[in-house]
């Protein structure tokens, strides 16, 4: 049984089309809407997800802890996590699923290195300066601890605690399973980037914040 | 004993709030050990109010050589307390929220569930 969980906030021109897309490698598409204040509850619906609604707007890595809890409540046994911005494609859900279903891993993180050229430059640079900044406080090296395209295993999405609000979990997330010493692995994914995925992705302020928590995080031990 | 105009204001400030932090404690407002901390915080600053040759003596002790600078370094380390317990506060707060709303909307969801 395999769950897709999609964080989203205000994503209704693109969120149909992404749940199609994972509809076609997972059993259940679980999509979190973020308090939005457009259609993509509506939109996610009618395209056949699953949809749960955040009365609060309480950030993207809330949204994905609650998607992470109903899809074991729902009983998945691999559980992946994509954006809803539609720059990961759900034709890459196999691979990222294959080293849990291998049993050679408990979480997958999606590295966005097949098409990293197309990544424009500052996202390039802010993305090794996201990692660098992760490393020297969390002391996790991994090649994109940013990307939100992953997968985990029933075990490691129980066993990690889900508490931070924004995207400072894709980091947080990562140092909780080196701590309890979960097996995590790589895999290449591609991305694309479109107009309408760089305008969704973070503000400059929003990456500043982030860095912040991460901090944070890192000296509260 | 003359007092000066800002001593004066300061003594108005510093008396109706403990006066206020009394009747919190009183119609227990707010919870006795709290109140009570604050009530020793506030008379002190009374007290170097009403005196304030108390603040010369507190800035010998602390090594500073004048009496209002250790009042103002005092003030400083207790804004600082002040502003961290708020931070944790908010922190707390802000996690309790995002508990409730992810609760929310799992209730609503299973809700659906059931309904379908």
């Amino acid at each position: 049984m395999i769950a897709a969980v999609i964080p989203a906030y205000n994503e209704a021109a693109v969120i149909g089309e992404v749940v199609r897309g994972c509809l076609e490698y997972a059993d259940t598409v679980l999509v979190v809407s973020d308090c939005s204040s457009d259609q993509t509850a509506s939109v996610a619906r009618a395209a056949g997800a699953q949809v749960l609604e955040h009365p609060l707007q309480r950030g993207a890595g809330r949204a994905t802890a609650t998607g992470l809890q109903a899809a074991l409540r729902w009983g998945a046994r691999y559980i992946v996590t994509l954006d809803a911005d539609g720059q990961h494609l759900p034709d890459e859900i196999p691979r990222v699923l294959e080293p849990l279903k291998q049993g050679e891993a408990d979480l997958v993180v999606g590295c966005r290195s097949i098409n990293r050229e197309e990544m424009p430059l500052i996202r390039r640079l802010g993305n090794r300066f996201a990692n660098a900044w992760t490393w020297l406080f969390l002391g996790i090296a991994v090649s994109d601890t940013q990307s939100g395209f992953r997968g985990y295993t029933r075990e490691a999405a129980t066993r990690l605690p889900f508490d931070a609000r924004g995207y400072e979990f894709c980091s947080q997330s990562l140092w909780e399973a080196h701590r309890l010493e979960l097996r995590i692995r790589e895999v290449p994914i591609t991305v694309v980037y479109t107009e309408y995925s760089q305008s969704k992705g973070q503000s400059f302020t929003t990456s500043l914040k982030t860095l912040g928590r991460i901090g944070r995080e890192g000296l509260r031990g | 004993m003359k007092f000066t105009l800002i001593q004066w204001s300061f003594a108005f400030i510093f008396g109706a709030t403990l006066l206020r932090l009394c009747l919190q404690i009183w119609r227990s407002t707010i919870p006795r050990g709290r109140g009570l901390v604050w009530l020793v915080i506030w008379s002190i600053g009374l007290v170097v109010v009403l005196k304030p040759e108390l603040s010369a003596q507190l800035a010998t002790v602390m090594g500073v050589t004048r009496g209002t600078d250790a009042v103002v370094y005092t003030a400083i380390a207790l804004l600082s307390v002040l502003v961290f317990r708020a931070f944790r506060l908010l922190d707390d707060q802000d996690k309790q929220l995002s508990t409730l709303t992810t609760a929310l909307a799992l209730r609503d969801w299973e809700q659906e569930q059931e309904d379908l």
